[in-house]
């Protein structure tokens, strides 16, 4: 018994890579380190890509960020989840109650995503994420993710 | 062709089968296109293995990529609002995207719609885009 708990702990420990707790490959993986989960809030590490899917003359693809506070928020669910020694519960983008671009985001930047939970009503999670580059907020949007409640427990 | 090395919204283009510009004024427009998602689209890559599902987000791109050729100008979005997303897009699935928009002075901004052939919404929600 103590040697599970310990087991699960070290698997629990920050930081997490992310390939090894999302569904997500290449080159749709975009987020990659958890670095921080307190309560509902989570906060991942990213860089900004140079070329590929999300680069698109010089620039990136709005829509990439968006992405990437979803894989913010669902990488939060799953370090939960291993923490709790449960498997992670399946979940989808299902809304955007709003989402916008402030800052000018340049390819290749190291950015940080933070996010927290602003409302839960059943299976479904209203999500706030905030994306910077150092101090600049290049992304900021409330997004609604939707979760299998009824698929977690570890067979 | 090596999908990963373009632009997911590149990738778009190879999508579209057929862009209707149904309506466009000085200060409005209205447009609507077909896209057919081949299994080999860029945007199925990693998403996920085994179980291929068009990202949300390339369903949003595939909006601007409508705004942008109705116009005849790129666009950048500056607000997505009250967006839904009620069905999965996967491998050969054909959409609709429907647009209609007006201009405010200085920006674009209206509805937008995703519809499979049978008219079953896939997404609907509001979009702002400003010229660049």
């Amino acid at each position: 018994m103590d040697r599970e708990i310990t087991q699960a702990t070290a698997q629990a420990s920050l930081p997490q890579q992310a390939d090894k707790l999302l569904p997500h490959k290449p080159p749709m993986l975009l987020a990659e380190t958890l670095v921080e989960r307190q309560g509902s809030r989570a906060v991942a590490l990213a860089t900004l890509p140079t070329a590929g899917l999300f680069v698109i003359a010089g620039g990136i693809l709005p829509e990439y960020f968006i992405e990437l506070i979803a894989q913010t928020a669902a990488l939060g669910n799953c370090y939960d989840a291993i923490k709790s020694d449960m498997a992670p519960r399946d979940g989808m983008l299902v809304g955007l109650d709003s989402f916008s671009w402030p800052g000018r985001p340049q390819p290749g930047t190291p950015v940080h995503i933070d996010t927290d939970v602003a409302f839960v009503f059943g299976a479904m999670k209203v999500v706030h994420g905030e994306v910077y580059a150092g101090r600049e907020l290049l992304a900021v949007g409330d997004i609604k993710v939707w979760e299998n409640l009824g698929r977690g427990a570890k067979s | 062709m090596d999908m990963q090395n373009n632009s997911l919204y590149e990738a778009l283009s190879g999508c579209c089968l057929l862009l209707r510009l149904t309506g466009k004024e000085a200060l409005r427009l209205e447009a609507s296109a077909d896209f057919l998602f081949p299994a080999d689209f860029a945007g199925f890559q990693g998403h996920f293995p085994g179980n291929p599902i068009l990202p949300a987000i390339v369903q949003l791109a595939a909006v601007r990529f409508l705004a942008e050729r109705a116009l005849g100008q790129g666009v950048a979005p500056t607000l997505y609002h009250k967006i839904k997303f009620k069905g999965q897009i996967r491998a050969e699935d054909q959409v609709t995207v429907n647009i209609a928009l007006e201009n405010d002075g200085i920006k674009w901004g209206g509805r937008f719609s995703l519809k499979r052939p049978d008219g079953e919404a896939v997404a609907a929600g509001l979009a702002e885009f400003t010229a660049l």
